[in-house]
């Protein structure tokens, strides 16, 4: 409910962000010389804030609609993930993130779909905070299935997780303190919940999580598996 | 009446208005007019007691609605908490919805199309259930992206790749097809019979949709009559609600628009639009191998030639809904061989236009039958709702 008048406050507070935009293009037509440009660029600043406004406002949306919220499926991995991928590319300060190597066959554990994003955004901006000082930094989510399961990684060539040590990331407020810092005041979090909040959805619809060996050219991997029918 | 357009934007607000109008002036066709509803009348009941007892369009405040084409409605009305309004003015408009007033103009005025903004939602947004406004009072809902969203108002310089909902009106077409309703006189006449259509195939409709007009028998339908439509507790006006028999015909005639249009068409069972008509039947396309083929077939709208199928063409469903529709039973069958190849192109609700398949995404919409999966190029500046439809 909360979240729904936000929503409602934050997008009236957007569109009237765009009308003072629009009010001075129509002004900057009326008149000519510098001032005229002058206004053209502070609206185009305008426009470029409520851009931005909108686009970090997407990673919240799919909460927005109750069914998103409840609605119980098996979703498509890459579909999720693609959608993924979209909604963080506000968070994303340059990496790629590679989908390449996930199965467009591959599904999903039963689930929301809301879940599903959380787990996905979790890991995503671990991996983006990870990579904060690659130029670029590398991210890519592999799937496949093994005999009796199916499973998602995803690695990245950022700072590397000591695997030895690894499990005591998923525990609330624990982190890695290098990143942290920095990480916070770039907006990515590093609160030392988003791995407790991924293995807690992860294990409610039948997920283990946790750091793998990674790949060949990666510094990090981190695994979801699930069981399947053969 | 389209180049003649008049547009009158309702807000609380009123530089919005001001901006609102000046947005769609420039995508109208000239001599259309957009104007602010003016100053005087912005925080008053859009429709006094009077009016609501009379019934009748007169010559009071509520005139100004009376003669537009389209009326525009902001729909949270209410001041922010900072505007300079004084006190009388904000009780009356605080949590005043523009759905509401959507609804005693269509009783009381004879306002042409009604469009509400911001609705439920303020950002540019696709319903993937396709039936979300099904049974709403007005005649299109946007968000305030697309006021003047060059589609809605028939404007020729709209982008084929752009945001264009299948379900939306042509705001240019509307007001002529309102108009073109029934009169008072057909008040107590079966509507089926009316709009003849006693031989469109009424045994396939589905549970809902007969539901949805209150009917318990499919054969029902037949003696349901305009002032029944007019009564329907949601298509219609209210308990205890009255209005003048002119005023009942229109509300009768935009209730039986809305329904056939936004619950019976997106079935396709009964009738069927031009894309949907093309995507069951590609043998009647020339050069379906060719997506560009699909998209150069014109006849969409009212007015416009129906380009194939002229056996099954129902002028009269077509003139009232403002686009072409064809009955089901109509249609001739299937030439032997004739056959819907799986790599055909498809048709995308949000943009209306056809795609190849490897491009769109798909998912499954509410609408009942077996027209429910649809499909859309999922653009970017939209947001999808409710988007795990498009995950699965």
């Amino acid at each position: 409910m909360t979240s729904l008048a936000y929503e409602h406050e934050v997008s009236k507070q957007r569109r009237e962000v765009g009308a003072v935009a629009r009010r001075l293009e129509r002004l900057a037509e009326s008149i000519a010389g510098t001032s005229a440009e002058a206004l053209r660029s502070e609206a185009e600043t305008l426009r470029a804030w409520s851009i931005r406004a909108k686009r970090i406002r997407s990673l919240f949306a799919p909460l927005l609609s109750e069914e998103t919220r409840t609605a119980v499926g098996e979703y498509g991995a890459a579909k999720v993930l693609s959608d993924v991928k979209r909604t963080m590319q506000v968070l994303a300060r340059g990496a790629d993130v590679d989908l390449r190597r996930v199965p467009l066959d591959l599904t999903l554990p039963e689930a929301s779909y809301a879940a599903w994003m959380a787990v996905f955004q979790n890991l995503l901006t671990n991996a983006f905070r990870a990579t904060l000082d690659e130029r670029p930094g590398r991210i890519a989510i592999s799937g496949g299935k093994r005999a009796r399961s199916a499973w998602l990684r995803v690695q990245n060539t950022g700072l590397a997780v000591d695997l030895e040590d690894a499990e005591r990331l998923f525990l609330p407020f624990e982190r890695v303190d290098s990143a942290t810092e920095r990480s916070e005041a770039l907006g990515l979090g590093g609160s030392g919940l988003g791995l407790t909040i991924v293995r807690m959805i992860a294990q409610d619809v039948g997920c283990t999580v946790r750091f793998v060996e990674p790949e060949p050219g990666w510094s990090t991997s981190i695994e979801l598996e699930w069981k399947v029918e053969q | 009446m389209s180049a003649d357009l008049r547009v009158v934007v309702c807000d609380d607000d009123g530089s919005r208005v001001e901006d609102w109008a000046d947005e769609i002036g420039h995508v109208l066709k000239p001599g259309g007019v957009a104007e602010a509803l003016p100053a005087q009348l912005r925080g008053q009941s859009p429709l006094s007691k009077e009016r609501r007892s009379a019934g009748r369009a007169g010559d009071d405040a509520a005139s100004v609605f009376d003669a537009a084409d389209v009326l525009v409605l902001d729909s949270d009305l209410t001041p922010d908490h900072d505007a300079h309004v004084d006190d009388e003015v904000r009780t009356h408009l605080t949590s005043e919805m523009g759905g509401e007033v959507a609804h005693l103009v269509r009783g009381y005025t004879t306002a042409g199309a009604i469009m509400v903004v911001n609705e439920r939602t303020q950002q540019r947004t696709f319903d993937l259930t396709l039936m979300g406004r099904a049974m709403a009072v007005a005649d299109v809902y946007v968000s305030e992206d697309d006021i003047a969203n060059a589609h809605l108002w028939g404007a020729g310089d709209a982008a084929e790749d752009a945001f264009h909902p299948s379900g939306w009106p042509r705001l240019d077409l509307l007001p002529a097809a309102i108009s073109s309703g029934v009169d008072k006189s057909q008040l107590d006449a079966p509507w089926v019979a009316v709009l003849d259509l006693e031989d469109a195939d009424w045994t396939s409709l589905h549970s809902g949709q007969l539901e949805s007009l209150g009917l318990p028998e499919v054969g029902e339908i037949y003696s349901m009559t305009f002032r029944d439509l007019a009564a329907h507790p949601a298509l219609g006006l209210r308990r205890k609600e009255t209005t003048s028999p002119e005023l009942l015909a229109r509300v009768a005639s935009c209730a039986l628009r809305r329904w056939i249009d936004r619950v019976l068409l997106p079935s396709q069972n009964v009738v069927v639009d031009l894309p949907h008509l093309m995507q069951s039947h590609p043998w009647l396309v020339d050069g379906r191998d060719d997506v560009d083929a699909w998209n150069a077939v014109r006849g969409r709208w009212w007015g416009e030639d129906p380009p194939l199928a002229q056996e099954a063409f129902h002028g009269r469903v077509s003139e009232l809904l403002g686009r072409n529709v064809w009955l089901t039973s109509h249609r001739e069958p299937r030439p032997p061989g004739a056959r819907v190849q799986p790599g055909a192109p498809v048709f995308c609700e949000d943009i209306s236009q056809f795609r190849q398949l490897q491009n769109v995404r798909d998912f499954v919409s509410d609408v009942e039958g077996p027209s429910a999966r649809r499909f859309v190029v999922d653009l970017e500046d939209v947001e999808y709702m409710p988007r795990n439809r498009l995950a699965v």
